[in-house]
């Protein structure tokens, strides 16, 4: 997917202003917080869970290449292929040659978040090949032309009327006026449109949430069913997954599993927990003929020699993104890629690279919240931090900021010297608001005047106040530099 | 060729360097499942339907299995539900034909069927989830494709968490191939896609119906 | 006004860091901490040799800068029982970052004198409570104050109970903001950086304070003071806004942080 990240500043400067938007992120919000809040009450076992999925995890990366070897002969025991896609080229051509091989005309598609890191749909188009989102979410943009703005809840930005518009426009076979106001008859209507079509298409794609060394299997953990009727009607189902989501055995699943639906919508389990492994059995009465698992580097196995390896826990079960208060501000769009909120901000500078992202990493307070709801603590913050280091290092951090951080640093390194500048700019300052107490308006000072006032300081330095009190140990005369 | 390019080497290798001298992380074993997960007796039994029921499943009790077909024409009739069914082969020896006003077939589903009866392998109390396998005694599609999925588990296969589900499934590949789908489900299907509203019934079943055997499942003996 | 009586008969020395902000924009925060903390029973020495923690360049990833602005304090606290902060945010950096920050500097006693200020560092508000045992306060305050709760202070220095415990011990009616583990988004140069995200924000937060009709707004950060302060003036309100440290220690003869009116302040300058 094309990255727009470089726009931030122009996606942040419309989103903070757009009510609709700001309507949808209120809903998402009221739902997932407090939903999250009662579901992780409700496991007093939660933290020690954390604690050994996360044990699991680092273990897994340890040891990667060997689960993903076991997973990949048990793949093929099972019937099925594995195909090694180091990039995104590879894993498109690699798609685009399966649907080849099959005579692949139509495919439905379950939602999956590394297909949108590929551009997939799009290139299957140019390819003559027609994708059919099937997720509600990824159906309702898909009908828009919309990337998703969550990795859970794709069509998260809209209200019911965008949802409803959308339908009206393209479901034009249908009665203008029937009934369309409510959630119920818009998931009721895109649930007709769509039944016919997972018997009808040649191939269905689906992500992995996990993949299972143990049993050759891959996992997806949904509830609308829609990637169910997805891998089981299709004549061939390919699984495009990236090569982090490896687990060594369906018990380490499990402890995910009771992390993963809690941490992301609230649920202790999703409607739909499924382990796919190889095409239909020999006296299966229905699914697949053939099973393919296209398994995606794309930047990971950078990561995880480098200082974002703790990035690669990631579940992508959306808690950062419904706590954070910058992407319940901006909106998904705005971080310019597939992956938005905290840990967007991360995993995109980590695999498309610094120098288109170089607002992600920064466009954050570090209040902690996303560490604090990740069920694999991923240290968001601090990560978020090493890219910044990262952008001072290749200097890709602006020249300006660069400068005045180091003039601000040099004063700053010199306290008696930085308490004189300081003093006496606080001193005028304080003379110049008067009685007011505040500025509305000062130089230098444009994006932070722009929506509040400039509170007025005291004038001069605790020091001087500090000599000057009857304070027992000023007096003392502790001074040294 | 599917591919001109062959990865394969080139990602291992990456792989193994990034690994390369780093103090390994041990696996951790396994961990105690919660206390909802570890209930035995009639407490597992009440935590199964207590928590199936709180994801909007509905419950039928019955004795035996050749009691299903009077327990889902009674439960069909009784919420004005259509009478049409497809059935799993691993439930079509019982007597179906004795019951009036339902037209059973046996096999995998279509999208012209409305009710769909299956058996599951294994229950977790723990979340009121049913383990459904695709085999040849049940197939996927009836547990997606009908507005009605009408699940029969026996009592006795209902696990206190997941943990029993996966040793279940250890069973089973003994003697058969893993199975192409494992399904858990917890409740009719759902999305909260259009403003962060639940709603019932997305694109799998709109209901979901258990009904709970007291006798042993047909299931072939497993080791 | 009680102190514990802990084991050692010998007053606690304590180290104030006073922090940039305080420094430059209310040096009578920083001294309403130095007289809380002589109330409580500590001797209390504020070392010249102190600018800034070096968060801001900290967090800019700079490492260079925030050890150059760091090093003046690293050994300006080495006969302190105790280093004490009245913010979260620079506590925070003293006690978490600071050992990150010089773990490979070149300077062993650097990397050790860090260490040694992380393992004694404390915000004001848990220092009392916490460490001392502090019970009761000089400051008396009565109506409705809310706390507004630093991310810092709340994820990094697990302060939370204590600041309202002593507000309360001072008369106050604590009341607590609906969202009030929500960023108010200040994050120090974010604030200027991103000011329409910050701007969102703080009007979020403002709004919330607003629902809870506060006589006094109080917080132990003065970044969020001046941030939250700045909005709701620009939104008109009267609410007063003050450092915690000044209500506890009694000290609420200046005026209000910003715009607020001293008159919604409730009558509290009168120390016990």
């Amino acid at each position: 997917m094309e990255v727009s990240s470089q726009k931030f500043n122009d996606h942040v400067h419309q989103a903070v202003d757009d009510a609709n938007l700001k309507g949808a992120m209120g809903k998402l919000t009221g739902a997932l917080r407090p939903n999250r809040a009662r579901a992780v009450a409700g496991l007093p076992e939660f933290d020690d869970y954390r604690d050994h999925g996360i044990a699991i995890k680092m273990h897994t990366l340890d040891h990667i290449d060997r689960y993903l070897e076991e997973f990949e002969t048990n793949v093929v025991a099972n019937g099925g292929h594995v195909h090694w896609c180091a990039d995104e080229d590879s894993a498109r051509e690699t798609i685009l040659g399966l649907c080849r091989q099959y005579d692949v005309k139509t495919v439905t598609k379950g939602k999956s978040m590394v297909t949108e890191e590929l551009g997939l749909n799009a290139f299957l188009d140019q390819h003559g090949i027609l994708p059919l989102e099937t997720d509600l979410g990824e159906y309702i943009i898909q009908l828009r032309g919309e990337s998703p703005s969550h990795i859970i809840a794709p069509a998260t930005h809209l209200q019911r009327h965008d949802i409803a518009q959308t339908f009206r426009d393209a479901h034009d076979h249908l009665d203008p006026n029937r009934p369309m106001d409510t959630a119920e008859s818009l998931t009721e209507e895109a649930r007709q449109e769509l039944r016919e079509k997972y018997g009808a298409a040649d191939a269905g794609i689906t992500g992995a949430n996990f993949m299972i060394a143990e049993t050759g299997s891959t996992i997806i953990v949904t509830n609308e069913g829609n990637g169910d009727l997805t891998q089981t009607l299709a004549k061939t189902h390919i699984v495009v997954a990236s090569m982090e989501k490896i687990l060594p055995t369906m018990d380490d699943a499990g402890v995910m599993l009771r992390l993963l639906a809690r941490s992301a919508t609230g649920q202790d389990m999703s409607v739909y927990t499924t382990l796919s492994s190889g095409p239909r059995r020999p006296g299966d009465l229905d699914g697949p003929d053939s099973f393919h698992v296209v398994i995606v580097d794309n930047g990971r196995s950078t990561m995880l020699a480098g200082s974002e390896r703790e990035m690669l826990r990631c579940l992508r079960c959306s808690a950062c993104l419904n706590h954070c208060p910058v992407y319940a501000s901006i909106g998904g769009h705005a971080y310019g890629w597939v992956y938005s909120g905290p840990m967007g901000k991360v995993l995109t500078p980590s695999l498309v690279g610094l120098e288109q992202t170089k607002d992600l990493p920064n466009a954050s307070t570090f209040c902690g919240k996303c560490q604090e709801v990740c069920p694999m603590r991923i240290p968001l913050p601090k990560l978020m931090r090493n890219l910044r280091a990262k952008q001072t290092e290749q200097k890709i951090t602006p020249l300006k900021q660069r400068v005045l951080l180091a003039l601000w640093s040099s004063l700053a390194s010199r306290p008696r010297f930085y308490r004189f500048v300081t003093g006496m700019m606080t001193g005028a300052l304080a003379r110049m608001a008067g009685p007011k107490r505040v500025f509305t308006w000062l130089p230098f000072l444009g994006d932070w005047v722009q929506s509040r006032d400039f509170v007025a300081p005291e004038g001069g330095s605790f020091f001087d106040r500090y000599r000057a009190s009857s304070s027992p140990s000023s007096s003392k005369g502790e001074a040294h530099d | 060729m599917i591919n001109a390019r062959n990865d394969r080497a080139e990602i291992f290798a990456r792989l193994r360097e990034a690994n390369a001298g780093r103090q390994k992380t041990p696996h951790p074993g396994a961990i105690a499942p919660p206390k909802k997960g570890s209930f035995s007796g009639k407490s597992r039994f009440d935590q199964f339907i207590e928590a199936a029921t709180a994801q909007y499943a509905s419950i039928a009790e019955v004795s035996r299995f050749a009691d299903i077909p009077a327990s889902v024409s009674d439960w069909l009739k009784g919420q004005n539900l259509p009478r049409d069914l497809v059935v799993a082969p691993i439930l079509s020896g019982y007597d179906w034909d004795q019951i009036k006003d339902i037209r059973p077939r046996v096999g995998a589903a279509t999208t012209s069927d409305m009710v769909g009866v299956s058996l599951a392998l294994s229950a977790a109390a723990e979340t009121g989830t049913v383990m459904m396998v695709a085999s040849e005694h049940t197939p996927t599609t009836l547990n997606f494709v009908p507005d009605v999925d009408i699940i029969a588990i026996s009592k006795k296969d209902i696990e206190a968490g997941l943990e029993g589900c996966w040793e279940k499934l250890r069973g089973w590949k003994k003697t058969n191939p893993m199975p192409r789908a494992v399904n858990f489900i917890t409740g009719p299907s759902r999305t909260a896609d259009v403003e962060a509203t639940m709603v019932l019934g997305a694109h799998g079943p709109r209901r979901l119906h258990l009904i709970l055997v007291d006798e042993k499942s047909p299931w072939p003996k497993l080791p | 006004m009680s102190s514990s009586a802990r084991s050692s008969r010998k007053k606690p020395k304590v180290g104030l860091f006073v922090t940039c902000l305080i420094d430059a924009m209310r040096p009578s925060a920083g001294m309403a901490a130095l007289r809380l903390l002589e109330a409580a029973g500590c001797e209390v020495i504020v070392p010249e040799s102190q600018s800034c923690c070096g968060q801001p360049a900290w967090n800019s990833g700079d490492k260079a800068a925030a050890r150059a602005v760091a090093i003046p304090y690293l050994d300006s606290f080495d006969d302190c029982d105790y280093v004490v902060v009245p913010s979260g945010s620079c506590a925070g950096m003293l006690a978490h970052h600071l050992v990150e920050l010089f773990e490979d500097a070149p300077d062993l006693r650097h990397r050790q004198q860090a260490l040694a200020i992380a393992a004694k560092s404390h915000e004001l508000t848990s220092f009392l409570v916490d460490v001392l045992g502090v019970t009761s306060v000089p400051g008396q305050i009565k109506g409705r104050v809310a706390y507004h709760d630093s991310c810092s202070s709340l994820r990094e220095m697990k302060v939370k109970d204590q600041p309202r415990q002593l507000l309360k011990s001072a008369g106050a009616q604590v009341v607590d903001l609906d969202q009030a583990d929500t960023c108010c988004g200040f994050g120090g140069t974010f604030s200027v950086k991103y000011g329409d995200i910050s701007g969102a924000m703080v009007d979020s937060k403002a709004q919330d304070v607003e629902a809870q009709h506060p006589d006094l707004l109080v917080a132990g950060d003065m970044g969020c003071l001046m941030n939250i302060a700045g909005r709701l003036s620009r939104r008109g309100s009267l609410i007063a806004v003050r450092h915690v440290a000044e209500v506890l220690a009694g000290e609420m003869t200046a005026p209000p942080i910003g715009a607020g009116s001293t008159d919604s302040d409730t009558n509290g300058s009168d120390k016990k």
